[in-house]
């Protein structure tokens, strides 16, 4: 064709198509059909934090049982809870040494005017650890080592000990026994009126 | 008349020989860089040697005097090595069980062969170990070398020390003499009275059966459990702990570089040069080093030869203590912990167990970590230096005043029933116990707002009369160390209470078990 | 440079003394203290017998006894007690007395039973003075050789017919004669006045108080002095409100000393220490005495007497004389001799059923540190009549009746 012949009009020109959008990636994708499905995280991110989730899950437990292996569910220490018997075994008004010999206890019940209650005091003067005797024409407790004097009770009133003797824990069994826990005692006065320091009977 | 030749001289004659030795193949397989002094071989002998290779190839000068850092770290890691040879060998002999741990301890003394010199050397390596680590501390902190970039390399170390005493105290029970059984019955009662996870502390929720004793012993009274977790944890789980945080400690203290500078001479130190400065005037001599094989190794090997040889001596002249074999049923009165814990139990005079046992260490510990953080002061560096960290310096040494003046009063003032005996005051079991009836409580409501003033005046004060160091620190930094510097303080506060007006507690709510 | 010749110095020094160190621990390895007596041992046996020893090796010797928890090593150096032919030889070598095939060692073979469990001291020691027990904290030194009899008891629960063991029979003699069980407990057995006697020997050595002992300080001569004077090694100590021991002092002979405290220790060895078991099997039950025969029920009240131990308040045969400090009327325990004057028979048998508190001479003093018992429970009804026709025959038959004095 020369170029100065006029083309003829030719149809116009098909109008062209509209630039082709960029192929989505993967991510867009999974974006999008995040947004279809209302999620707030893919499956790749939940399942990535499942798996960590996981394995923490596991580490912290490993960490927890090591810890609680630690703490043996038996001990062999030499046991200190021993049954004396049922209350009504023991007279009121009366410093019993039944078990004075076999567990180092006297079993004590006051008469109702001294409240009743019964107790167990732990047959250890306070001084230098001697075993006291129980007096009861001159009604106290003597340890013969150095003489310390305990009254009725167990307090401290002559001789070098420093303290009353301690008094033990007492339950009553399901049996109906009297449960004492002869590694488990109230040093202090005060606490010989906590309800685990004495028994109403 | 000509000369004879003369005889040849004996060195002469073995020059050949040893030729012939040094080229063989057998001896150069094995000493490949021979022993030629060259700068050469003398970088060799650091670098390709597993071992060396700890140390820099090259230290600056001003590291080398004894006096800089009197070889206390290189000293407790080599205790550390003696303590781990002596404590397999003991191994092979003892067995950590009550019927027969103290009967082979006699053994040991009487059939094994250098079985008493032996135990005697780890006894007294272990004493010496503990010392070290703590004088290492302390001249560390003299020369600033916990300052950034150290911080870390700081709080590593004192983790160390914590590891080093554990490591002393489980050591101390397996004599399972009465020395051992009642020690430790000192020291896990203190657990016991941890706040929270102690059965006897202040807001316990556990029993005894489940608490921070228990874990410890395993049992409620120290028995085979405890005497099998303290084996363990002595043997085992400590010297491993320790290995691999001194290898972080040494990695750091390669990465950081050696913090040793040279101090400017006398002339200039008198005209009052400060050492940073005369480095920026001169820095080559921060350049300066020479190299580690032979002058830092051979001071080294010299100061451990000198220790081994004080170690064995007092070995050979002075046995370890064996008492009688260990009875629960007899206490022995006065009954103490190991000397580096009779501090704080000198402290239980003055404070509930709680406080003494529990809530000091551990405000030790935590303080000590702290130094670096709220220290930033960067000067001094490198050097011992008073004049330009004086805040720093002082209380740092008031601590450890107070912490060795506290062993002292506890190992050598304490006789039965913890009363009062002059050093040289024969022990008397009899004498009456000196009355605590004058001693009183001050009403709770006085008592704390005692306790708030001291704390306002010593929070506000040192604000408004020093703004500089106030600014210096900022806000943060200043809380923390006026808390630490106000609770340390507040010992020697309790003990002239006490002694001068009869006050036992400032606050007490026995409901709690909880005193002041 | 100076530092160099300072350090090179060190060096020197120091490698040298450690060597020297390692020569002086050598030596001691290769030269122990036990060595030189048994190669003086194998001499001798040369010497006396003109032939080398049967066994001639230079070792520790020992005999393995882990039923007794024991390993006694004695037998390193004391190397002759087994023979016969080393009678004449001076101690270590010396044969052990008495060691024929039916004399004591045939009966006690060293072998099955080792040295420590008669003897004491320290089993697993090496050396002369840590064997012998004289170590800081051994809690059993050897017993000196008189009292070596006192350890029969850990075995036999019989001494009274065994040979050798008089001194036990004459401890127990003493012990019912002066009525020790009228004060002291023994076994649960007795009284609470004084403390309980079988665990006295065992007991720490820290247990004791030491201030007035002039001897060594060990449990055994702590016994033999307080035997020698009661109120010396325990006297009151106001202070800590302490009083004086209220044990009267006997004025006992050296000979009688010896006899109690080996008494005393018996009682000990008879108790058992948990930490030295002796195993059942070695163990020689006593046969149970045989019902005593009575002359008289007045021979009877006296053995009735002496069981329950009245002579340790009243005297011997009631002759009284025993202090009690701050007790109204005299400040003694009260004699018997003439009681039958004072009391009829069932007032008597009353006070003796109930006990009675003294009164005080002075308010503001302590109470007596005696008091009569109440025997209730104690006496059989038998006891008790024998009891009486016993004090009742007290009175001497030539004393003036009541009221017909001048």
């Amino acid at each position: 064709m020369s170029p100065d012949q006029p083309t003829p009009p030719a149809n116009p020109p098909a109008p062209r198509p509209a630039p082709a959008k960029p192929p989505k990636s993967i991510q867009q994708q999974q974006v999008d059909e995040t947004k279809v499905w209302n999620l707030w995280f893919t499956r790749r991110e939940f399942l990535t934090l499942a798996a960590w989730g996981g394995f923490f899950l596991w580490l912290g437990g490993t960490i927890g049982a090591a810890l609680r292996y630690f703490l043996p569910n038996v001990t062999y220490d030499p046991p200190t809870r021993f049954k004396i018997g049922r209350p009504e075994d023991y007279a009121s008004g009366e410093v019993n040494t039944r078990f004075k010999k076999k567990y180092r206890i006297w079993v004590v019940r006051d008469t109702p005017a001294q409240g009743g209650g019964l107790y167990v005091i732990y047959a250890r003067c306070t001084h230098l650890g001697c075993t006291p005797n129980w007096l009861s024409g001159q009604n106290k407790f003597k340890c013969p080592c150095h003489g310390s004097g305990f009254r009725w009770g167990g307090i401290n009133f002559e001789g070098p000990a420093p303290r009353p003797l301690e008094r033990c824990r007492v339950a009553l069994a399901d049996d109906g026994q009297i449960i004492t826990d002869v590694g488990d005692r109230f040093k202090d006065p005060k606490d010989w009126h906590r309800p685990d320091a004495y028994l109403k009977v | 008349m000509a000369d004879a030749p003369k005889p040849m001289k004996f060195e002469e004659r073995l020059a050949p020989v040893a030729r012939a030795i040094r080229t063989s193949q057998i001896w150069k397989s094995i000493f490949r860089h021979g022993y030629q002094d060259t700068p050469r071989n003398r970088s060799l002998m650091i670098l390709s040697n597993v071992f060396f290779h700890i140390h820099a190839v090259k230290v600056r000068p001003a590291a080398l005097p004894f006096r800089y850092t009197w070889r206390m770290g290189e000293l407790s890691f080599y205790l550390f090595l003696v303590l781990t040879v002596t404590g397999i060998l003991l191994m092979f002999y003892y067995r950590p069980t009550v019927e027969h741990a103290y009967w082979d301890m006699k053994d040991l003394a009487y059939v094994v062969p250098f079985g008493r010199l032996l135990r005697n050397m780890h006894r007294w390596s272990a004493h010496v170990m503990v010392l070290f680590v703590m004088f290492h501390m302390i001249s560390v902190f003299y020369r600033s070398a916990y300052k950034p970039p150290r911080e870390y390399n700081w709080v590593i170390g004192v983790i160390l020390l914590l590891i080093t005493f554990l490591l002393s105290f489980t050591g101390y029970l397996l004599p399972w003499d009465q020395l051992a059984i009642w020690a430790v019955t000192v020291g896990t009662n203190m657990a016991a009275n941890t706040p929270i996870l102690g059965s006897e502390g202040p807001l316990a929720i556990v029993g005894p059966d489940m608490d921070a004793r228990f874990v410890l012993l395993g049992s409620k009274i120290v028995g085979q459990a405890g005497l099998l977790r303290f084996y363990v944890l002595h043997c085992v789980l400590l010297p491993v702990a320790f290995l691999m945080f001194i290898a972080v400690h040494f990695w750091r203290i390669r990465k950081d570089d050696f913090s040793a500078v040279p101090v400017p001479p006398k002339e200039e130190r008198a005209k009052g040069v400060q050492p940073e400065e005369w480095h920026k005037q001169h820095p080559e001599v921060l350049q300066e080093k020479v190299f580690t094989w032979p002058h830092l190794v051979s001071r080294q090997f010299v100061s451990a030869v000198v220790l081994t040889m004080v170690l064995v001596g007092w070995s050979l002249l002075a046995n370890a203590p064996l008492e009688e074999l260990a009875n629960p049923n007899l206490t022995p009165n006065p009954s103490k912990a190991p000397w580096y814990f009779v501090g704080l139990q000198e402290l239980l005079v003055y404070f509930d167990p709680w406080i003494a046992g529990v809530v000091f260490p551990t405000l030790i510990i935590m303080g000590l970590m702290a130094i670096p953080y709220v220290d930033p002061n960067p000067r001094g560096v490198g050097y011992y230096n008073f004049r330009e960290r004086r805040f720093a310096v002082s209380m740092f040494t008031v601590g450890v005043v107070l912490w060795f003046g506290l062993i002292f009063i506890g190992y050598y003032m304490r006789g039965p029933g913890w009363e009062l005996y002059m050093p040289w005051e024969a022990w008397n079991h009899h004498r009456p116990p000196s009355s605590t009836a004058g001693l009183r409580n001050t009403p709770n409501w006085f008592g704390f707002l005692l306790l708030a003033g001291y704390g306002a005046l010593g929070m506000g004060l040192p604000k408004l009369l020093f703004k500089d160091f106030y600014k210096k620190l900022g806000p943060v930094r200043y809380g923390v160390v006026m808390f630490f510097v106000l609770a340390m303080f507040f010992v020697p506060v309790k003990v002239i209470l006490r002694n001068f007006f009869d006050i036992k507690y400032l606050i007490s709510l026995p409901a709690w078990s909880l005193n002041i | 440079m100076r530092n160099r010749s300072i350090w090179n110095l060190l060096f020197l020094i120091s490698a040298g003394v450690l060597a020297g160190f390692f020569l002086v621990s050598g030596w001691q390895e290769i030269n122990p203290e036990w060595r030189g007596y048994q190669v003086q041992y194998f001499r001798q046996v040369r010497q006396i017998t003109g032939q080398p020893a049967a066994d001639p090796g230079i070792a520790i010797r020992q005999i393995h006894l882990p039923e007794f928890n024991r390993t006694d090593r004695c037998v390193t150096c004391h190397m002759g007690i087994d023979n016969p032919r080393m009678k004449e030889a001076p101690q270590p070598f010396t044969t052990h007395p008495d060691l024929g095939i039916d004399g004591f060692l045939g009966a006690h073979d060293f072998t099955q039973i080792g040295c420590t469990v008669c003897h004491q001291g320290q089993g697993q020691a090496t050396t002369v003075e840590a064997g012998h027990g004289h170590e800081k904290h051994w809690e059993y030194p050897m017993l000196p050789p008189g009292l070596t009899v006192a350890n029969c008891a850990s075995c036999h629960g019989d001494v009274a017919t065994l040979p050798g063991a008089e001194m036990l029979v004459r401890g127990r003699e003493l012990f019912e004669e002066k009525g020790c069980i009228g004060c002291h407990s023994l076994n649960g057995w007795g009284n609470p006045i004084a403390p309980e006697l079988a665990d006295t020997a065992g007991k720490n050595v820290h247990q004791f108080d030491f201030r007035h002992v002039e001897g060594e300080h060990t449990v055994v001569d702590w016994i033999v002095e307080h035997f020698k004077d009661p109120q010396k090694v325990t006297p009151a100590d106001p202070a800590l409100g302490v009083p004086e021991s209220s044990m009267p002092d006997y004025e006992l002979t050296d000979e009688e000393v010896m006899a109690l405290t080996a008494l005393v220790l018996s009682f000990s060895a008879e108790a058992g220490n948990p930490i030295f078991p002796v195993p059942h099997r070695f163990k020689v039950p006593g046969k149970p005495a045989p019902e005593p025969v009575y002359a008289s029920s007045v021979e009877h009240g006296k053995a009735v007497y002496e069981k329950y131990g009245c002579a340790a308040c009243h005297g011997f045969a009631g002759r009284g004389g025993i202090p009690n400090k701050n007790m109204d009327l005299g400040g003694e325990a009260p004699t018997l001799v003439y009681v039958s004057r004072g009391y009829t028979r069932e007032e008597l048998k009353q006070v003796i059923q109930h006990g009675r508190f003294p009164a005080r001479a002075l308010a503001d003093e302590p109470p007596p540190p005696l008091w009569m018992p109440a025997w209730e429970q104690k006496l059989s009804d038998e006891e008790l009549e024998v009891l009486m026709d016993y004090l009742i025959s007290l009175e001497p038959k030539d004393a003036a009746p009541a009221g017909k004095e001048g």
